[in-house]
């Protein structure tokens, strides 16, 4: 049954490759905007910063999200355990969630400069929001029973955050979590379209210039293999994080 | 024998409604407590302020060693193993794989709550108090969502750990059966707002005649 399903994928994928190449030819386009799949592949082997432009968007990525997502754990489980908190800071915070994370690029690069402190603050404020929002849902969501047996047994103080209210709500965290970590990932090339040296983003917008859109569609395919990687290893950590929810 | 628990007039309010009045008894060490009343009359929220889960509006516990709470639905946390939930909690003294082997869960020490039978995981519930030290337990109905076999294996595991730790028991339950079964003593409340009615002292040989008392002044508070 799996085997079948890889075939017609791999079934799918080549019928779309073809069905390109035949479009290519067919209604005779400008191969310089419209390359054909062989070109493309072809360019796989000319890309001399892949190397470079992946290590600093991984790298932007990972640290930006980092930020991110610590910051809104911790604000999820404060803001989520302290009504009052939420009723001020919480509500406040709320406001900027539904400002667009571009909206704040030209912002960022005029406050923090076009070097990578800007972009990395860029992602953490995108990441921070889902996280921030799923802890703290994971933190209400916990049940009373939960809190009886926390002070029947005398558990309080940090022991009580680490072991009943962040345990209790990482589900929730790991989504949130990799909910940021997507939108950071689309954030990301945006941002460094707009003001960068170097990375994914940089690339494809610097391809655009110099009409290498074969090496563009490359760099395109690359970023969205990488997506999905991003993705599964998620996955992947948190199923090893949460081993109580993996028969689900 | 010195008394673990007193109870002295206990009340309880939510808002206007009265759930409590002047609750009083005594249980004595290694004494095994029933509390026992019509559905609804607040014998969970006695144990909670017995428990000081939640605060009365007056009157006093006074309690002499470690009070631990078994709840109804065991209340284990999901995302703990056995052997973590026995030893959760920062004032852990005793040995976890002894009381693993004691309540016969060591097999199933690293499994999670939900991969166990209903009745392990009240065993397990009835270990995280024994780890904590507690020679006083709280029952809040342990045992009432157990099926009939599982419940008579844990009752008689209870009672096995009564006799062995001497511990001091304060049981509810709406079982008049595994009242009599398994105390001492039986308190009877009355319904909402709860009165104690009659403090009985258990004989086994009479259970027919507690049986028929407990039942005539339930029933006539249900009336």
């Amino acid at each position: 049954m799996k085997n079948n399903k890889s075939l017609y994928l791999i079934l799918l994928v080549l019928f779309v490759l073809i069905g390109w190449q035949f479009a290519v030819s067919l209604f005779n386009l400008n191969k310089t905007l419209y390359p054909t799949p062989i070109s493309v592949f072809k360019s796989f082997f000319e890309l001399e910063n892949l190397f470079l432009d992946l290590q600093m968007s991984l790298l932007r990525l990972l640290s930006g999200s980092f930020v991110g997502i610590i910051s809104g754990i911790l604000f999820g489980i404060i803001t989520g355990h302290f009504s009052q908190i939420n009723e001020t800071f919480g509500k406040f915070t709320n406001f900027f969630r539904f400002v667009p994370p571009l909206a704040l690029v030209p912002l960022f690069l005029l406050w923090f400069g076009i070097g990578e402190s800007s972009k990395i603050g860029l992602l953490a404020w995108t990441c921070f929001f889902p996280v921030w929002i799923s802890t703290y849902n994971g933190v209400k969501n916990l049940e009373n029973k939960y809190y009886f047996v926390a002070k029947s047994l005398d558990i309080k103080g940090f022991y009580f955050i680490r072991e009943v209210l962040f345990k209790g709500s990482l589900n929730y965290i790991l989504n949130g979590a990799r909910i940021g970590i997507g939108i950071a990932f689309s954030v990301l090339v945006a941002a460094e379209m707009i003001g960068a040296y170097a990375g994914l983003g940089y690339r494809i917008f610097f391809l655009q210039s110099v009409y290498r859109v074969d090496i563009m569609i490359a760099y395109i395919i690359i970023l969205g293999i990488l997506g999905l990687i991003i993705d599964r290893s998620f996955v992947l950590i948190s199923k090893k994080l949460t081993p109580w929810k993996n028969d689900e | 024998m010195t008394n673990k628990l007193i109870i002295k007039d206990l009340c309880m309010r939510f808002g206007k409604l009265r759930v409590l009045s002047d609750i009083s008894f005594e249980v004595k060490e290694n004494e095994f407590v029933s509390i026992i009343g019509p559905s609804g009359c607040g014998k969970t929220t006695l144990l909670y302020l017995i428990q000081g889960l939640v605060k009365q509006t007056s009157g006093e516990v006074i309690s002499v060693g470690k009070k631990g709470f078994v709840f109804q639905t065991h209340n284990l946390f999901p995302w703990k193993t056995i052997k973590e939930n026995i030893l959760v909690g920062p004032n852990k003294q005793s040995n976890a794989d002894f009381i693993l082997k004691n309540v016969g869960l060591e097999e199933f020490s690293d499994f999670y709550p939900e991969q166990v039978s209903e009745g392990m995981k009240q065993r397990a519930g009835i270990a995280r108090c024994l780890a904590y030290n507690s020679d006083i337990l709280l029952m809040d109905e342990p045992f009432c969502a157990l099926d009939y076999l599982t419940k008579i294996k844990v009752q008689e595991f209870l009672l096995k750990l009564w006799k062995e730790r001497k511990l001091t028991i304060l049981f509810v339950t709406h079982d008049i059966e595994e009242a009599i079964k398994l105390s001492d003593k039986i308190v009877v409340l009355s319904k909402s707002p709860a009165k104690v009615m009659k403090l009985i002292e258990v004989d086994r040989n009479k259970s027919d005649t507690i049986r028929e008392e407990v039942l005539n002044l339930i029933g006539k508070v249900q009336t």
